[in-house]
């Protein structure tokens, strides 16, 4: 039985209160969902990198589609 | 004058939790010095009232408890607009300011970052506090904050 990642979110705020976020433990978009709040709090998102898990989670699905089609 | 982490740490002497009332976000205009439109200018709402100092030390007012959502403002933020400047009477006019607390700041610019930097951290430790999320605190090399929200971690 294999245990689910834990899921964080990291913040780092630098000395002039410009804040990254960064989450972990998420696959495809759901890490835009857990981030969503956070983000509204902290102000006007100026960008956004995806991360590995997001796309990752995208190909399983890619996959799973062709093998149900 | 005082340093703004000391105006930040009395600001939370206004209530039991100073970022419950903060729940919007915080509009902040700079200046190298005190507006004179500004000098005399009492605490914007009731509760800012039980402010310990005077607004006039903190290099930091409060000018309006909140503005509204839209190009017109609540009735609150009405009856405040009349003592407020110019400049912040047409942002909301405009609709630039939406459901935003304005604050007026004046003073040397690294102060200014401090306090937004702190700012910063106690809304998010807030929104994961709302959220039932624990949130663990490191100090990085560079000055920076690291927050480390560990989801459904219980409060």
């Amino acid at each position: 039985m294999t245990t689910a990642p834990s899921k964080t979110i990291e913040i780092i705020v630098s000395p002039t209160g410009q804040t990254r976020l960064e989450t972990k433990g998420y696959s495809g978009t759901s890490c835009r969902d857990a981030s969503r709040a956070f983000e509204a709090a902290l102000g006007i998102s100026q960008g956004e990198q995806l991360t590995a898990e997001f796309h990752q989670a995208a190909i399983t699905d890619q996959n799973q589609l062709r093998q149900s089609g | 004058m005082m340093l703004l982490p000391d105006v930040w740490r009395k600001l939370k002497l206004l209530s039991d939790d100073s970022t419950e009332h903060l729940q919007r976000s915080l509009t902040i205009f700079w200046a190298e010095y005190l507006p004179e439109a500004m000098q005399g200018y009492p605490l914007a709402g009731p509760r800012f009232r039980r402010k310990k100092i005077s607004s006039c030390l903190s290099r930091m007012t409060f000018l309006l408890e909140s503005c509204g959502d839209g190009p017109r403002t609540n009735l609150r933020a009405s009856k405040m607009l009349k003592q407020t400047i110019t400049e912040i009477l047409a942002r909301g006019q405009c609709g630039l300011l939406r459901a935003s607390y304005v604050c007026y700041f004046w003073g040397e610019q690294q102060h200014l970052d401090r306090f937004l930097q702190a700012y910063a951290v106690e809304k998010a430790r807030s929104e994961a506090r709302r959220q039932g999320h624990t949130v663990t605190e490191q100090s990085l090399a560079d000055g920076s904050i690291k927050l480390i929200v560990q989801v459904g971690g219980g409060a």
